[in-house]
């Protein structure tokens, strides 16, 4: 993620499983997918997609299998898991409590007594 | 949730450890397919190298650390390999200064740390009497049988009180005969201590019940091993203990051998077996036979000190009910009874060995400081020559704390090595010591277990934390350098500006020979001293040996004549020119004490008593031993059992009791643990002579013929002879065995070798620290040669200039060793300085050398400084000979 927009690392983390979520698909697919449906406002650059996949992968919310992909060469496609179903659920209700948080104090006028 | 998360971690470590290729074989091939793809769509190229990306994912894996460990570790051997000399230097003088720390911390721990093998020995105390105690040598706290009745009577402090005492008896089994040593014990001994069999069954109360009545024994499991062969059928079996037919019960679980330490304990019976045991009975309801130890388990709850107290009491009315008129009441209402630490039990050994082990200890800690500043400076030398590459390598990219983290691993692998090859110095080293301590050594042998882990792990913290504290700071300093100044030049980056630490090092190492040097040169001079020693007496040509009639069943007038005809068949042996006999061996420090003595014409202050150490011996024996008679005569077979009482009495006596008047003639009387009952007539003054030991100087002594000795139960016979002792010992077995085969010889040796075995502490001290001297020595001049080598190199151009100038080789050579004269010179004088501060501790174990000895230190300072010469010369050598064109050249 680019700094300036100051997201939390663990965001990209949330996306990433979100993403899973809805399908699976490898390292490449998902960052397209993420420009298109966001449009273009989140883009993840090459140097922080995939160490955050192998993290995903190595606690176990996401796992890996090599199959051939839509021009027949081998690559890795991740999906999501029952602990990864699980832990979206958690950061995503976190991020809803967080993000109306912020709208809330955001859309204020002025501070009610 | 958890556990799943956790498996998953796990099979990735793992997979990531055992099938590496596999995973950067994925990492590769994945990273690729991202790159084709982006370079399909967009036709650029990443903006991230492939290399990077890889590095951002490998510091992802969590088994990236061990990944990176093993490549650290696989990277330092190869390094190391590249410096040979270093690593050899750095492992060897490491490894010398950890292992012998190591070797003299298993004997301080086997010896004064460690507790007896027995259930919660911190329970365990040592009944200590400070009160009075009649009769003739009493030992170090010892009882009397009816003073520990009476305690196991009244006390309530103890959970149990038990009591010991050991001698040596023969012990014979199918047909054959052994000297052993028995432990003669209360029939709670085994219970108080919480110890099990490791066959049969151990003595119980059940046992001690009746005198004579429980011919049953327990052997421990040394015994059984070393002795019986570990024979399957021993219990059950039938031995003989002193001609008495005893059964033996049981073995005891391995690793028990008594109470005392370095000591040994072969067979257990209960007291009640005393007199078919050892051939004293009388022992139990002596009032003054005070031969027994006595331990106690202390109840929960209640500390030493206070149960002692409450114990006084019962210690103080017991002593009035029971001590002879002759021990005023004054002394009995002050006597107090002492409570110490058991959980280490009793030693002989640690007494005579403690301080000259500790003394040896500091010795070499300040060896392993001295191994520590030679390995400083090495790994700070080489760290600077490896600043160019280590500037490389930051320039690249590596990060400070990944370089620092590869230098440690280069010293922690110095250190494995270093503590393996010192694991095996350790194991050298006390294989020497305890040939060193001969008998005793072996005793203590069986209870030491070289592949103690314990052990391992000082050995390895010892090389751990040296090699990593001095790795620590040059790798500190030079990931800190800066890039550009170390990368422009080999030999300006050798200028770590560290050569003045590195001579500090040195400097320090000199002292800290110096002080090694002068401390083994003390000892060295102590122990020949020693051996130097006038005792008074000719102790050449001279064998000895002990007979014990007493436990053959011998009465008093037959031991008498028993000894009077080995004695005369000894003289006509061929070979012998004289045999004597003595009570008391001679430096056993076993003279027998007599307190109270009623000397006639003597009044101490308040009334007391005289007081001597006495031995009763043959006539003839001041002759054979050439202890002038000075005034008087000495014993002659005249003096008979029935005859007049006579005694002879030694110069230090009549000093003391004698000041103005003659001796000759007086008389002193003797109490043998009752009224005083004996009188004996002075006849003769001898001269002084060192009895009991090589220190002491001489005391009061006084002799009696041995056949008015009423005591005498066994005796040394003393042979000198010719030329050649030859096939003497054997005549002798042969002559002791045709007489009576049931009293063997104990301990035939020269006192030649008993005076040898007297100086064990003083011969361990001067040989080990003779040894650690020597290394000292060496490792200083290694330390000395490295430093200059180093500033050699460093002034190539300077002195190409010179010699390109016209300097001859001899101002060169000069030139450089002025350099070493003069850090040399200020590590002696720091030494020198450093020396006489540590050897006023050293004071009580030297003899006949003053701590301060100055031939001892003008000695170390010479040999260190001709070693330092030698060291400084070689590199000098190499200097002169330096070709300025290539010097000049050199950048």
């Amino acid at each position: 993620m680019s700094k300036p927009t100051g997201l939390v690392q663990g965001t990209l983390d949330l996306l990433l499983l979100k993403i899973l979520a809805l399908e699976p698909m490898h390292g490449w697919a998902i960052g397209q997918r993420l420009k298109q449906v966001s449009n273009d406002v989140l883009q993840v650059t090459d140097g922080s997609l995939y160490p955050a996949l192998h993290k995903l992968e190595q606690y176990g919310w996401i796992e890996a299998e090599w199959k051939p992909s839509e021009n027949n060469r081998r690559a890795k496609f991740y999906s999501l898991t029952r602990a990864g179903r699980k832990r979206l659920e958690k950061e995503a209700f976190e991020w809803n409590k967080l993000s109306g948080a912020i709208s809330s104090l955001i859309q204020l006028k002025e501070f009610k007594p | 949730m958890k556990t799943a998360s956790w498996l998953h971690s796990a099979k990735h470590f793992l997979r990531a450890v055992f099938r590496r290729e596999q995973v950067e074989a994925e990492l590769d091939e994945e990273l690729r397919f991202h790159a084709e793809q982006e370079a399909r769509q967009h036709g650029l190229p990443s903006q991230v190298s492939l290399e990077m990306q890889k590095e951002r994912c490998r510091d992802v894996r969590r088994a990236n650390w061990l990944e990176q460990f093993l490549q650290d570790l696989r990277y330092g051997v190869r390094t190391l390999r590249r410096s040979p000399a270093l690593a050899t230097i750095a492992v060897l003088s490491l490894g010398l200064g950890a292992g012998a720390n190591t070797a003299i911390f298993s004997l301080i721990d086997k010896l004064l740390l460690e507790s007896l093998p027995v259930e919660r020995p911190r329970e365990l105390a040592i009944l200590a009497p400070r009160g009075p105690r009649p009769g003739w040598t009493p030992g170090t706290n010892t009882w009397s049988y009816r003073q520990y009745r009476a305690l196991v009577a009244g006390q309530q402090v103890f959970s149990g009180l038990l009591a010991s005492r050991t001698d040596t008896l023969n012990f014979g089994i199918d047909n054959g005969t052994r000297r052993a040593v028995v432990t003669v014990v209360s029939g709670n001994y085994f219970q108080v201590l919480g110890l099990r069999a490791a066959a049969g069954r151990l003595l119980t109360p059940e046992d001690d019940q009746r005198p004579g009545g429980h011919p049953v024994a327990v052997i421990t499991h040394g015994f059984w091993v070393d002795a019986l062969g570990a024979r399957p059928d021993v219990v059950g079996q039938v031995v003989q203990l002193n001609k008495n037919p005893f059964t033996v019960a049981g073995v005891i679980e391995s690793g028990f051998n008594g109470l005392e330490v370095g000591g040994t304990a072969d067979v257990f019976v209960t007291a009640s077996m005393l007199a078919q045991a050892t051939g004293y009975g009388g022992a139990l309801d002596s009032r003054t036979a005070f031969i027994w130890q006595l331990y106690g388990r202390l109840q929960p709850g209640i500390g030493r000190d206070r149960a002692a107290a409450q114990l006084r009491t019962l210690y103080v009315s017991h002593l009035e009910a029971e001590m002879p008129p002759e021990v005023s009441r004054e002394n009995i209402s002050r006597a107090r009874l002492e409570l110490l630490d058991g959980h280490r039990g009793t030693s002989g050994l640690r007494r005579s060995l403690e301080t000259p082990l500790v003394a040896l200890m500091i010795l070499t800690g300040l060896l392993l400081m001295l191994a520590c500043a030679n390995i400083a400076g090495l790994l700070i030398a080489r760290a600077a020559s490896r600043a160019g590459e280590i500037s490389i390598r930051l320039a690249l990219g590596a990060s400070r704390g990944r370089l620092i983290r590869q230098l440690l691993a280069e010293s922690l692998l110095l250190s494995v090595a270093a503590s393996v090859f010192g694991v095996v110095v350790a194991w050298l080293t006390v294989r020497l010591v305890l040939t060193q301590l001969g008998e005793a050594g072996g005793r203590l042998q069986t209870v030491m277990s070289f592949l103690d882990l314990r052990l391992l792990g000082y050995a390895l913290a010892c090389t751990a934390v040296t090699s990593v504290s001095c790795g620590l700071l040059p790798a500190l300093k030079t990931s800190r350098a800066p890039v550009g100044a170390s990368l422009k030049s080999a030999v300006a980056a050798a200028t770590g500006g560290n050569a003045g630490v590195r001579r500090w090092l040195v400097t320090a190492q000199v002292a800290i020979g110096l002080v090694l040097l002068s401390a083994s040169g003390l000892f060295v001079k102590t122990l020949s001293n020693l051996r130097g020693t006038d005792t008074g007496y000719q102790t050449d040509r001279l064998l000895h040996f002990r007979l014990n009639p007493a436990s053959a069943g011998y009465e008093r007038g037959r031991r008498i004549s028993y000894f009077d005809s080995v004695l005369d068949e000894l003289r006509t042996q061929p070979g012998v020119s004289a045999a004597t006999i003595a009570a008391e061996p001679l430096l056993a420090n076993s003279m027998i004490g007599f307190g109270s003595i009623e000397i006639e014409g003597y009044s101490g202050p308040n009334g007391a008593k005289g007081n001597a150490s006495a031995n009763a011996v043959a006539p003839g024996y001041f002759q054979m031993m050439s202890v002038p008679v000075l005034r008087g005569r000495e014993f002659a077979a005249s003096d008979t059992m029935t005859s007049l009482r006579v005694a002879v009495v030694n110069e230090e006596f009549v000093r003391r009791y004698f000041p103005s008047s003659d001796p000759i003639g007086h008389t002193i009387s003797l109490a043998y643990g009752g009224p005083p009952q004996y009188t004996h007539q002075i006849v003769g003054i001898a001269k002084d002579a060192r009895l009991n030991n090589l220190r002491d100087r001489p005391e009061p002594n006084f002799f009696l013929p041995y056949a008015q000795f009423d005591v005498l139960s066994a005796a040394s016979i003393y042979v000198r002879h010719g030329r050649e002792a030859g096939n003497l010992a054997s005549s002798i077995q042969q002559l002791v065995s045709r007489r009576d085969p049931s009293i063997p010889v104990i301990g035939l040796r020269s006192v030649d070798e008993e005076v040898d075995r007297l100086l064990l502490a003083e011969r361990l001290t001067a040989h080990l620290s003779t040894v650690l001297g020597a290394m000292a020595a060496l490792l200083s001049a290694i330390g000395l040669y490295g430093v200059t080598a180093y500033s050699v190199t460093r002034r190539t151009r300077e002195i190409g200039i010179r010699v390109a100038l016209g300097a001859g080789a001899w101002s060169i050579v000069s030139m450089v060793l002025r350099d070493v004269a003069v850090t040399c010179l200020v590590g002696l004088v720091l030494g020198v300085a450093a020396a006489l501060t540590v050897s006023r501790y050293l004071e009580s174990q030297l003899y006949g050398v003053a701590p301060r000895d100055i031939a001892t230190l003008a000695l170390a300072c010479a040999t260190m400084g001709i070693l330092a010469l030698v060291a400084g010369w070689l590199p000098a050598r190499r200097a002169s000979r330096t070709d300025p064109l290539v010097a000049l050249r050199l950048d």
